[in-house]
């Protein structure tokens, strides 16, 4: 009897012993390569990795296989940066993510067809184009242009987006458009334009609804 | 008195390392958590490009959808409470770090990336239980059609004031000319405390050991004048009603109390049994095998019930304030001296500071952001 009284406390003490620590002793994770086309292991509603490629390769080929931009016998001059690319969305973007990797894919696979003017850059150019007038440096290998290069076209759009939560359920769901359009800066009629749209869904757990 | 401008140094002040060292011992359970007390540090510090990497670490975990997350497998479990689960905060916290975040971005001049912040703050309050209180976080919404003014986009300021006529029915909309935005925050931020059987309740509770309730500017010795109360945070946190997970916490309770019912009276019966039972002979042993056997469940019931842990989680971001006060001003380009003065619910001053602000001659709106206190999370 005195033994099966001991056994009681004996097993509390036992379960009691299997209690945690609290330490945090993960090992961690060393750094692999994900593909950034794929979805990577961190997924919210928002602008992800495989959008920016999907969307940027899809604008790149619309704008190759626009005779306005890419046909002409003249390659225009266009502005490919953010500077007139809004986000009015709910979700936080460095928007230069986007025009960049247009840029450099057109810049790659237009051969010529079109010519890129960095307006970004015009403090720096400027800057330069000074030293070399005032003798400060010499000039550079090709020709002293009397100013930097004007623009045909340059590049306009806006991120929007629309969400929806269901509180109860704790899903949420956010649909972006992406629209991408070249202006006239000239006569600003819009010569091209594009839309990229997804939606996405997702439930948090339960524990944090 | 705390006062930001913009530029200051980006290198971790000596007041945070603490706290640093903090948010890489306690991994990723806490890091929401350390990240945001750090990045408010931050702020208040003047360090806006280490307060920005906090909060850009914090919103990327609480933006990242938690499934199948073991952490949170582990929080639903019996043996598990809640706050074994990554910290990604109540909705009230959630929206405070869009706020913050989106403050940063204003004061870097990207306002369409401001906008999103609010925008994302707003919906993080649509989790609201209770439906009369569901995306009321004000201030977000004021500066969300501040953000759009600033960006010259008159339909979405235009709709997103008319929200806020909604919520806040006496505030005027700023003219289109403001070009300064004063944010005064005062208190200390809402508690959250484990109430109930096992402690499976939260209950949040307004931050104590404060008085000032109100925030008032004099301009350049002018004379003085009241900013708007925008936003009660701990208003924010008592009305989120209830949440998802308290089922849970209660089902542990039942699970812990009927366990503990149920073992103390097998226990009590075994131990008649063995005290009752005959000293030798078949009836004897038997009584010792029964006895023994309702013992031993109801012991196995008991260790059950002692090893559920139903406590609520009540990790909160301590360093919030308690309440947000905004005035929008327009004014010439120069510098201008800002006097603010806080006092309490009777009107009776109870500290004061200043602060200044710089208009360039054209351009960009400006946005001074002050506390009625300094409350670093590191000096806890």
């Amino acid at each position: 009897m005195t033994r099966q009284m001991l056994a009681a406390p004996l097993l509390l003490l036992l379960l009691a012993g299997c209690a945690t620590t609290g330490v945090v002793n993960s090992p961690g994770r060393r750094s692999t390569y994900v593909d950034p086309g794929s979805p990577g292991p961190n997924q919210g509603v928002g602008i992800e990795s495989q959008d920016i490629q999907s969307m940027t390769d899809q604008m790149t080929r619309d704008i190759l296989a626009s005779p306005a931009l890419a046909g002409r016998s003249t390659p225009p001059r266009v502005i490919l940066d953010a500077a007139y690319f809004d986000n009015e969305s709910s979700s936080r973007i460095n928007k230069n993510i986007l025009t960049d990797r247009i840029r450099v894919g057109l810049m790659r696979s237009s051969q010529g067809r079109m010519v890129f003017v960095g307006r970004e850059y015009v403090d720096m150019v400027e800057k330069e184009r000074l030293l070399k007038r005032e003798g400060v440096t010499t000039p550079g290998t090709g020709n002293m242009s009397g100013a930097t290069a004007g623009a045909d076209y340059r590049l306009g759009g806006r991120i929007t987006s629309l969400d929806e939560v269901n509180p109860r359920t704790g899903l949420a769901d956010r649909y972006h458009q992406i629209t991408f359009e070249m202006i006239d800066l000239e006569t600003s009629q819009i010569v091209w334009s594009g839309i990229y749209e997804f939606k996405k869904a997702s439930q948090d757990d339960i524990l944090y609804r | 008195m705390v006062q930001a401008a913009v530029g200051q140094s980006n290198e971790l002040p000596p007041e945070v390392v603490t706290g640093h060292k903090r948010l890489v011992s306690e991994g990723e359970r806490n890091s929401v958590l350390n990240a945001e007390r750090l990045a408010l540090d931050a702020m208040q510090l003047g360090c806006f490009d280490v307060a920005r990497d906090y909060l850009d670490r914090a919103l990327a975990r609480i933006e990242a959808v938690y499934s199948d997350n073991p952490g949170a497998q582990k929080a639903r479990s019996l043996w598990y409470d809640e706050g074994c689960k990554d910290f990604k905060g109540e909705p009230y916290e959630r929206s405070m770090a869009y706020y913050y975040r989106g403050l940063l971005y204003m004061m870097d001049g990207e306002y369409d990336n401001a906008r999103a912040c609010f925008k994302s703050g707003v919906l993080q309050d649509a989790f609201a239980e209770e439906e009369q209180y569901r995306c009321d976080f004000a201030s977000l919404v004021f500066l969300e059609g501040w953000a759009s003014q600033a960006l010259g986009d008159s339909d979405l300021a235009n709709g997103a004031y008319a929200e806020l006529a909604r919520l806040r029915p006496d505030f005027l909309r700023p003219p289109n000319d403001a070009n300064v935005l004063l944010i005064a925050e005062t208190g200390k931020s809402p508690r959250k405390l484990a109430d109930g059987m096992g402690h499976s309740e939260l209950k949040f509770r307004r931050g104590r050991d404060f008085s000032e309730v109100r925030a008032r500017y004099s301009l350049d010795g002018t004379s003085s004048q009241p900013l708007y109360p925008m936003e009660d945070v701990a208003w924010q946190a008592m009305t989120r009603g209830g949440r998802q997970v308290d089922k849970i916490l209660q089902g542990k309770v039942q699970f812990r109390s009927s366990n503990e019912r149920s073992g103390t009276v097998l226990t009590d019966i075994a131990s008649e049994m063995l005290l009752r039972s005959p000293a030798g002979g078949t009836s004897g042993a038997v009584m010792d095998g029964v006895g023994a056997a309702l013992g031993l469940v109801g012991v196995v019931q008991l260790a059950l019930s002692a090893r559920t842990k139903p406590h609520a989680d009540t990790r909160y971001w301590d360093n919030l304030p308690d309440a947000v006060h905004v005035a929008a001003l327009t004014l010439p380009p120069g510098k201008h001296d800002l006097v603010l003065s806080y006092s309490d619910a009777y009107g009776q001053q109870v500290s004061a500071g200043n602060a200044s602000v710089s208009i360039p001659s054209v351009g960009m709106k400006r946005i001074v952001w002050v506390r009625s206190r300094t409350q670093l999370s590191a000096a806890k």
